[in-house]
């Protein structure tokens, strides 16, 4: 298991390194010249061979890539080219911000998704089933923009219970985190409901049941630590997609996090936050999966075998030997 | 067990319409009440109104000097709204930041509460001219001192233009050298005489001096060398949230002593947002070009301050377009635009039809009667020529903050029978891509116009190496291309600021008469500040405003 | 004659889905008594598994309908309450199910699904006795307990049913209902656990409801026999009134041996029963078999369930013997 995650450890930086190698090739096969962006409205061709030198953007492709590489090892992710200024610390700053946001919001709907989706499975086509079914396709479909500013009219100028933008302590954080979560939530709600529904009808439930275990044992244990799976694989999806993905609560509520940053990036052409966005976004989507590796192998003793040392797994082998017959 | 479902989904529906419908009286509910308090504000009606703007130099809150306060009125604080973040904020990094550098930086001589008629000495204590106009000598006043207790000297200038040559070079293109003279003094010698020179390097906060030692100390692209002299300094800096602007109390010129303690830039990406927390008090003043913005802010019962800013001429594309070669199918189309018709659908009539390429500023001329609405005589002119209207195929490209009008101007022209007439719309960096790339066949833009650089949009647009090619003169008329450059050569090279004016409306004439473009409508921009704020000073076309003259009317 | 264990009258099951309605299970009677192993008999479809899992109240709550009487020590377990149920399910009454590869939580080791059982029933036993009390039983079904630690994955199919035969025993019930307990092993694997069953049941002296489609079992383990066809009992009797062929039989019991080989006789072919199953929600009028059986008569068509013949403890239920 340790050899294993070493192992998945060690080629993370050969995974960014490919991301990061294809995102720049990306980017310059568009057609814009990045110095021609950053030139003042006349200049002559010594400024643009300057502006271009400056940014090392005279030099060969792969060498300007093997630079770019050199120095973001060494944690400096250049120079952007429509702020002028050092992209590493602005980027830094805004990944504890996107980190919480996601967190947050990734707990909530841990909280309130699992056990609703899985109440939802246990009584379905109930009413409460019918209902909670309605209101999550509804709230999946709420622009999150609109709800949004929705929000802000109601609980910050209606009732002034929160502020309308900005970080200014805990009751910041409550509207975008609902805002944010309101879709999300919807759709784990459903697919925990589907992941719950699929275990609920398994042998072993009906088994757990026969056996005398009460309603909530046979649910809450015997189904849903098999549902915890694929719920698993999702949430981790999950917040690693949140992490760059709050573009826009990030731009209504005024939250400088990575999502309208990159944004931000794409829109101006800008080369070095977008790589150093992605390299995060990469890092973190990488990171994630991961876990969620891990995890499996906590809560699945089917997969825990094949992490297991060779001799285990020989063994394991002669009893599938045998039993592949019956 | 269906039926039960649908009633379901029947019975939730109807409950969130009711949410819905709810929350938009919610909405509505209080911006009536205080706009019945309010019905003074500004409010233009029908197409005939006149849209009263505010000029350079006059508070547009209406204050007066004699109650004006002198000195830091304690605990009073501003904030100020801005859409974009600057993670460095040194003057010459990035001149989107100018809103900030205003406060922050001092330069040689200032542009009087935005009225560029009134420029005035501020660091400089006097300036001379040589009589050939190429050499300027300022000497500084000796008791101006950096917010971090430093002395302002000769030697801060001088490190200071070094950066603005490293990075805004267009501010000392026309400088052949700067030199120090002593402490206090300073020579600044030009290629040629220059009418505008005094407007730019002396005078913009792009250029504002900063502390020579800690750019020496921190380099050119270091915040902690951000310190300047102005009325304000900065206190703190939040990455994507916020500037805390103190007030400088040493600051050296009485005429700019500013009166508010705090003033926050505010960074609000979402326009939407920014109107809520304007609405909720958590912001005092915000600006937009938005009429639907502008609408809103109204019917929220905001006391509007509206400020000129610049047109927006549709440019052809000669080079691209064979079609656009011929100066009678410019010229027919310039006369099948409704330009009133495409303010009052698209702007309520707001924005004014432009009388020339630069509005009423500088330098503009106004159209002959080749821009004048004939539609009947465009399309004859057409049928003249010999082409026959499904033969005039274009596309125009817009920026989304354009879509409608041109939109507008589409559906005239089609409605006209030039049924191949079209527009597209992309983002704004791709468009402005294909603009400095040239790869477009009608696009809006100002190039770069201001009251005090009225040649700009002739340098980026005309010349050779202009980066925002519009003026394909030289495509459409070798013979006019020659003359324009003799009057753009002149215009450069003009002694005194009558002649340079002058030389610069020869040259928007003949580029008028051309018709290289179809004309436009008048941008305005749009303040909306707390009514508790006097001292409202906003210079037109370029929408800045200097916090150090808005103080607190307590009565 | 023993005691009644369980008894089951005019009971019914319906299943609606979708506005469909199925009738699984049509008023089925049959009597458990103590220490006796009743075989149910029939096709899939027929019932079986439907009857068995209302006896656990295990019925699907919003689609499944049931009326009638399952009285088990003399209380009605229809409608019972769940806490009643739950303390009758795994104690009193227990289950095996037809497939050990998913009937096992693979997530939990075996041990502790055997130990479940044991806790859910008797939360006073310490931790080292419920231990102690597992061994025994993974003894009792031939697992050595070492094995315990293990999860479902590490067990082979037959070893897996043992599993599950030792959950189902594990607090000694006095009924036992095997649901297919080898369709799905081996043939050799089979024949050890229904030996073992066998054995255990013979041990234990709990009696048993064997649902099972392979008459073979039925020959070899079983008391009594009942024919399930449609959701009916059509036949039921012992094991020797319904496996002697000198005795007369409903049509479908004889087509039911008609389509096994006999060893004595060597046949070309065997000869199945014409035509299909009919789903639970397309059953026909009349007898439910007539369109199968070949001696189908007018009367057969019509009309409500043919009359049951009883003879001491052999019923028929047709036309045939009016």
């Amino acid at each position: 298991m340790l050899k294993y995650i070493l192992k998945r450890i060690l080629i993370v930086p050969v995974l960014l390194l490919f991301v990061a190698f294809f995102v720049f090739i990306l980017l310059n096969l568009s057609e814009a010249d990045p110095v021609l962006q950053m030139m003042p409205a006349e200049y002559t061709q010594v400024e643009y061979d300057a502006m271009a030198a400056r940014f090392g953007l005279d030099k060969p492709l792969l060498v300007q890539f093997g630079n770019w590489v050199v120095n973001a090892v060494q944690g400096d992710f250049g120079i952007s080219y429509k702020t002028k200024g050092p992209v590493s610390g602005d980027v830094l700053y805004r990944i504890p911000i996107s980190w919480n946001l996601a967190l947050i919001t990734t707990l909530l709907m841990i909280v309130i998704g699992v056990p609703l989706g899985a109440l939802c499975a246990v009584k379905q086509y109930s009413t409460f089933d019918n209902i909670t079914n309605v209101l999550a396709k509804f709230m999946g479909s709420i622009p999150g923009f609109w709800l949004g500013l929705m929000l802000i009219q109601v609980f910050s100028i209606k009732l002034g219970w929160f502020p309308t933008f900005g970080m200014k302590g805990w009751r910041s954080w409550v509207l975008p985190v609902f805002t944010f979560l309101l879709p999300y939530l919807a759709n784990y709600l459903r697919q925990v409901r589907s992941a719950m529904l699929d275990c609920i009808r398994q042998d072993y439930v009906r088994t757990a049941r026969s056996k005398g275990a009460k309603e909530s044992v046979v649910i809450y244990r015997d189904a849903l630590r098999n549902a915890l799976l694929p719920i698993i694989t999702l949430t981790g999806g999950i917040f690693a997609s949140m992490i760059g993905g709050a573009v826009m609560i990030e731009k209504v509520f005024a939250f400088p996090g990575i999502g309208y940053k990159i944004l931000e990036g794409i829109n101006n052409r800008d080369m070095p936050t977008i790589l150093a966005c992605t390299m995060i976004l990469s890092l973190f989507t990488i990171g994630a999966q991961l876990v969620i590796d891990i995890s499996y192998a906590l809560v699945d003793p089917r997969i825990r075998a094949t992490f297991a040392g060779k001799k285990k797994v020989k063994k394991l082998d002669a009893v599938k030997a045998t039993g592949g017959g019956e | 067990m269906k039926r039960k479902a649908w009633k379901l989904i029947a019975g939730c529906l109807v409950t969130v319409m009711i949410f819905a419908s709810l929350a938009g009286c919610a909405n509505k509910e209080p911006a009536q009440t205080s706009g019945d308090a309010n019905t003074d504000a500004v409010t233009p009606e029908g197409k005939d109104a006149v849209v009263e703007t505010v000029k350079g130099g006059e508070d547009a809150s209406g204050g007066t000097t004699d109650v004006e306060p002198t000195g830091i009125q304690a605990g009073t604080s501003f904030r100020f709204w801005t859409n974009y973040d600057l993670p460095v904020y040194l003057p010459w990094i990035d001149n989107r930041g100018t809103a900030l550098c205003l406060q922050v930086y001092d330069n040689l001589l200032v542009k009087y509460k935005g009225n560029s008629d009134d420029i005035r000495c501020n660091i400089a204590e006097s300036y001379t001219i040589s009589e050939d106009g190429l050499v300027y000598d300022f000497i500084l006043k000796k008791d101006v001192y950096f917010t971090n207790g430093n002395q302002v000297t000769s030697k801060d200038f001088i490190a200071t233009w070094d950066a603005v040559t490293k990075y805004q070079p267009r501010g000392v293109a026309n400088v052949k050298s700067y030199e120090a003279k002593g402490d206090y003094e300073l020579v600044v010698t030009l290629n040629a005489p220059s009418a505008s020179f005094l407007y730019e390097l002396p005078t913009q906060s792009v250029y504002g001096v900063v502390d020579h030692t800690l750019i020496e100390k921190y380099g050119m692209e270091d915040n902690r060398a951000a310190v300047g002299c102005g009325p304000y300094y900065i206190e703190s800096y939040v990455s994507g949230e916020k500037f805390v602007l103190k007030a400088n109390p040493n600051y050296h010129n009485p005429e700019r002593a500013p009166h508010i303690e705090t003033c926050e830039v505010v960074i609000i990406p979402d326009v939407n947002t920014a109107m809520l927390a304007l609405e909720n008090g958590e912001i005092d003043c915000m600006n937009t070009v938005n009429i639907e913005v502008y609408n809103t802010l109204v019917d929220m019962g905001w006391d509007i301050h509206i400020v000129e800013d610049r047109v927006n001429p549709f440019w052809l594309n000669v080079r691209q377009v064979d079609l656009f070669k011929d100066i009678r199918v410019r010229e027919a189309l310039a006369h099948m635009i409704d330009w009133q018709a495409v303010t009052d659908l698209v702007y309520d009539g707001m924005y004014p039809v432009a009388g020339s390429y630069w509005g009423d500023g500088v330098g503009s001329y106004p159209y002959s009667d080749k821009y004048t609405y004939d539609p009947q005589l465009g399309i004859k002119m057409l049928q003249d020529a010999g082409y026959k209207l499904e033969d005039i195929k274009f596309t125009i490209l817009a920026d989304p903050d354009f879509t409608d009008m041109e939109v507008a101007i589409v559906s005239q022209l089609n409605e006209l029978g030039l049924v191949n007439v079209d527009t597209v719309t992309y983002d704004g960096a791709t468009c402005y891509g294909m603009l400095k790339s040239g790869t477009y066949e009608v696009f809006p833009c100002h190039n770069g116009y201001g009251l005090e650089s009225p040649l700009t949009p002739f340098t980026m647009g005309m010349l050779e190496n202009g980066t925002q090619p519009v003026m394909f003169l030289k495509e459409a008329n070798p013979e006019a291309f020659e003359k324009a450059m003799e009057l753009y050569n002149s215009a450069n090279t003009a002694a005194t600021w009558d002649s340079y004016v002058d030389y610069v409306s020869q040259l928007t004439n003949l580029v008028q008469e051309e018709v290289l473009a179809l004309g436009g409508v008048k941008v305005m921009r749009f303040f909306a500040v707390g009514s508790k704020y006097k001292g409202v000073y906003i210079s037109p076309i370029s929408g800045y405003m200097e916090f150090n003259h808005l103080w607190v009317d307590e009565g | 004659m023993s005691e009644k264990l369980l008894e089951i009258k005019n009971f019914n099951v319906r299943y609606t889905t979708d506005k469909v309605i199925s009738r699984a299970v049509n008023h089925v009677n049959l009597t458990i008594h103590k220490g006796e192993v009743l075989g149910l008999v029939g096709e899939t479809g027929a019932g079986k598994t439907s009857t068995a899992l209302a006896i656990l109240g295990l019925l699907p709550k919003y689609t499944a309908e049931v009326d009638g009487e399952i009285i088990f020590e003399g209380e009605n377990l229809v409608g019972a309450r769940e806490k009643k149920l739950r303390a009758i399910r795994g104690k009193k009454i227990s289950m095996i199910f037809q497939d050990p590869m998913t009937s096992l939580n693979p997530v939990f080791r075996v041990g502790e699904q055997i130990a479940d059982v044991i806790k859910f029933h008797d939360n006073k036993l310490s931790h080292g006795e419920v231990a102690e009390k597992v061994d025994d039983i993974l003894k009792m079904v031939g697992i050595p307990a070492s094995r315990k630690g293990e999860y479902p994955h590490q067990f082979s199919g037959g070893m897996k049913q043992r599993v599950m035969i030792a959950i189902a025993i594990a607090c000694n019930p006095d009924l036992l209902i095997a649901d297919e307990p080898t369709t799905a092993l081996d043939v050799t694997i089979q024949a050890q656990v229904i030996k073992m069953m066998r054995s255990l049941q013979k041990e234990l002296g709990s009696s048993v409801l064997l649902i099972t489609h392979d008459l073979g079992i039925v020959a070899n383990f079983c008391d009594k026999v009942a024919i399930m066809y449609g959701g009916e009992i059509v036949e039921n009797g012992t094991l020797e009134e319904v496996f002697d062929k000198s005795r007369k039989h409903h049509p479908y019991t004889e087509g039911l041996f008609a389509s096994l080989p006999d060893i004595t006789t060597r046949t070309e072919r065997l000869t199945p029963i014409k035509g299909l199953t009919p789903h639970p929600s397309e059953l026909p009028e009349g007898c439910k078999f007539h369109p199968r059986c070949p001696y189908c008569m007018d009367v057969c068509r019509s009309g409500g369930n043919p009359p049951q013949h009883q003879n001491g403890t052999h019923m028929i239920q047709c036309h045939l013997f009016s």
